[in-house]
């Protein structure tokens, strides 16, 4: 729980940086603004992380706003919400949809009762909406890419753990990190393999890797599940191999820290909800209307490697 | 097979054709080593052979509840969620330093899970399949709600020693694997315990008659079935250095297939757990293979698949040119 939080105010720090320089617009003629954010799962830390986001934009911009979750993680629950929050005639819908068919009902009901929708973190495939911010996997898988580059200094025997084969977010990860290596034509992509974003495999996976080839400098792997697998995997061979993974979790984070993991990328849930928060309370109080998808950069998509992190835990520890 | 044969004359043929069913599995399981030793490259080397003994090993662990299960006629669909609950349970408490406690907790569990199986498929008469089904789901939907989807992780250094430690050069996992082999073998073959588990598997009508308890030898099997399910999560925890809701999921299937390669009968009665070795074996090294020739993500289900129905298609054939 100490940790959640101490991560959640790093999030707080890189998201005033993000937003710092901009003049906050004024509140207009008294009216306060309710608008809800309506996440997947709040057992899930990443998503505790964007109700943290959406309530620190909307508090900056003098806005109330009530973040929301159904119990089950379906999206008929998700739309039941909506349905409460367009008989409660809240002023603006901030969504992170479980499905992005699923969800357009209820995003039509709120079109016909006149509330903007803001999509967040996953797209909405239908429906009038306000507009779409989110990270999306390829920045990700790109941020992991580059921090390697510059890790090998433009050299060197990589492997990569992909992700379930024929999954959408797999295949994404994929193109991110290979639109950073590519253009190094000495980063050598030894393996690129499927260890099914599991850790069990990541370890299995791994250990063949290691056997297979003498000389790995890097592993990609691409999530944070297979890259603690493969971790065991490398300590077990008593092997040097520098691991990185995608989500931040905070057990690769301790792994980081304590030099077992090379580094991690944190898509920071914290910052989506900001910006897609922040976008919504600009329109409610300005009239100011989105661009239709807002791609939180790559820069946002923070590789969390031993140079950072002990900032990121000074910062947490305040 | 055109005509049903009755239990005594199938058990009576069976004995005449074991000898060569087991030797012709010996002759494939030489098969494949050889050609993994020719054809790819540091498959013999002395990492890779310890690696690949210890996954074996786990391999057959996953088995023997399965046969266990197949023995009796049913089937232990439940195996890797049963394994995921109980050692994420025990987990909690070995994190906090309660280690015997937590392994007691967690065989416990796997066990009483295993009861309840065999409970409702004797006395209500459900289909094994389908009791044991929904239990995969209610054991798995269970550890996520307790593990709200986190990780239990940094286990003490003494209970690592399950799944990374070595006595001499023989890592943990794999001792235990063979006590459990061992003791299940000698069991099946020489116990009253045993003989009952094959006689109700080979048919059910006729074990009754002869005065052996159904339900009594289901309960059993279910039981120890998901016992070996929570030992088998217990050693995954202890080599990963963490508890999840989402281990084992590939276990059920990889068990059924050590199963089938190692000649235990879907249709119950039949089979050895020797079986289990060679079953466990050839999965083991197609598993092992697949990585270190570098077969595309794309087409790596596929070819296990492929490899698997050959074996088993190659297996019926030569047995019933026998």
């Amino acid at each position: 729980m100490k940790k959640r939080a101490m991560l959640l105010i790093a999030m707080l720090v890189i998201g005033i940086g993000i937003v710092s320089g901009q003049a906050a617009p004024k509140p207009a003629n008294g009216k306060k603004f309710n608008i809800v954010l309506i996440v997947k799962d709040l057992t899930n830390p990443f998503f505790t992380d964007m109700r943290d986001g959406g309530a620190a934009a909307a508090k900056k911009y003098g806005v109330d706003i009530t973040c929301l979750s159904p119990e089950k993680y379906t999206v008929d629950a998700q739309i039941r919400i909506m349905e409460d929050m367009i008989e409660k005639k809240v002023d603006a819908i901030v969504i992170a949809p479980i499905d992005s068919n699923g969800i357009v009902s209820g995003v039509e009901r709120a079109n016909a009762a006149g509330i903007p929708v803001m999509a967040c973190n996953t797209a909405i495939l239908g429906g009038k909406l306000l507009g779409f911010a989110g990270i999306d996997e390829i920045s990700s898988g790109k941020s992991l890419g580059e921090y390697f580059v510059k890790r090998l200094n433009g050299k060197g025997n990589i492997v990569i753990l992909e992700g379930t084969t024929g999954s959408s977010t797999a295949q994404a990860y994929l193109n991110g990190v290979h639109e950073a290596i590519d253009k190094y034509p000495n980063i050598k992509v030894l393996a690129s393999t499927t260890a099914k974003y599991n850790r069990e495999m990541g370890m299995q996976v791994m250990e063949d890797l290691l056997t297979r080839f003498p000389d790995i400098d890097a592993a990609l792997c691409m999530n944070d599940v297979m890259a603690l697998g493969a971790k065991e995997a490398v300590q077990e061979a008593r092997r040097k191999v520098l691991i990185g993974g995608i989500n931040a979790l905070p057990e690769t984070l301790e792994a980081v820290k304590r030099g077992e993991i090379e580094v991690t990328v944190d898509a920071s849930g914290y910052v989506q909800a900001y910006i897609a928060t922040e976008l919504t309370c600009k329109y409610l109080l300005t009239g100011e209307i989105p661009p239709a998808v807002t791609k939180i950069g790559i820069g946002n998509a923070q590789a969390i490697s031993a140079a950072n992190i002990d900032q990121f835990l000074k910062s947490r520890a305040k | 097979m055109t005509t049903e044969m009755i239990p005594a004359r199938k058990l009576e043929a069976e004995g005449g054709r074991r000898g060569w069913a087991t030797m012709y599995r010996f002759i494939t399981l030489l098969l494949f080593v050889a050609l993994a030793v020719v054809f790819v490259p540091r498959f013999a080397s002395q990492a890779n052979l310890l690696n690949l003994t210890r996954n074996i090993f786990l391999l057959c662990l996953m088995g023997c509840g399965m046969a266990l299960s197949m023995l009796i006629g049913g089937l232990d669909l439940s195996l890797g969620s049963v394994g995921a609950l109980s050692s994420v349970l025990g987990a909690t408490l070995i994190a906090g330093g309660h280690i015997s406690l937590g392994v007691a907790v967690a065989i416990a569990v796997g066990a009483a899970i295993g009861f309840l199986n065999g409970f409702m498929i004797s006395r209500f008469k459900l289909p094994d399949f389908i009791m044991t089904f929904s239990m995969m789901y209610i054991a798995r939907g269970l550890a996520l709600t307790y593990t709200q989807g986190q990780a239990t992780y940094n286990l003490p250094r003494p209970f690592l020693w399950i799944g990374k430690g070595f006595v001499g050069p023989i890592p943990v996992p794999v001792i235990i694997s063979l006590i459990v082999l061992l003791i299940l073998f000698l069991a099946l073959k020489y116990t009253t315990f045993g003989r009952g588990l094959y006689a109700v598997g080979a048919n059910k009508k006729a074990a009754l008659y002869s005065g052996i308890s159904v339900p009594r030898k289901q309960i059993q099997a279910y039981t120890i079935s998901g016992l070996l399910a929570a030992v088998v999560g217990l050693i995954y925890v202890a080599r990963l250095n963490s508890a999840n809701a989402d281990l084992g999921q590939s276990w059920t299937m990889d068990a059924i297939a050590v199963c089938v390669i190692g000649g235990i009968s879907f249709a119950g009665g039949e089979g050895n757990f020797l079986g289990l070795l060679m079953g466990g074996t050839v999965i083991g090294i197609i598993d092992n293979c697949i990585n270190l020739l570098g077969v595309p993500s794309r087409f790596q289900d596929f070819f296990m698949g492929l490899v698997v129905v050959l074996t088993v298609t190659a297996d019926h054939y030569a047995k019933k040119r026998q």
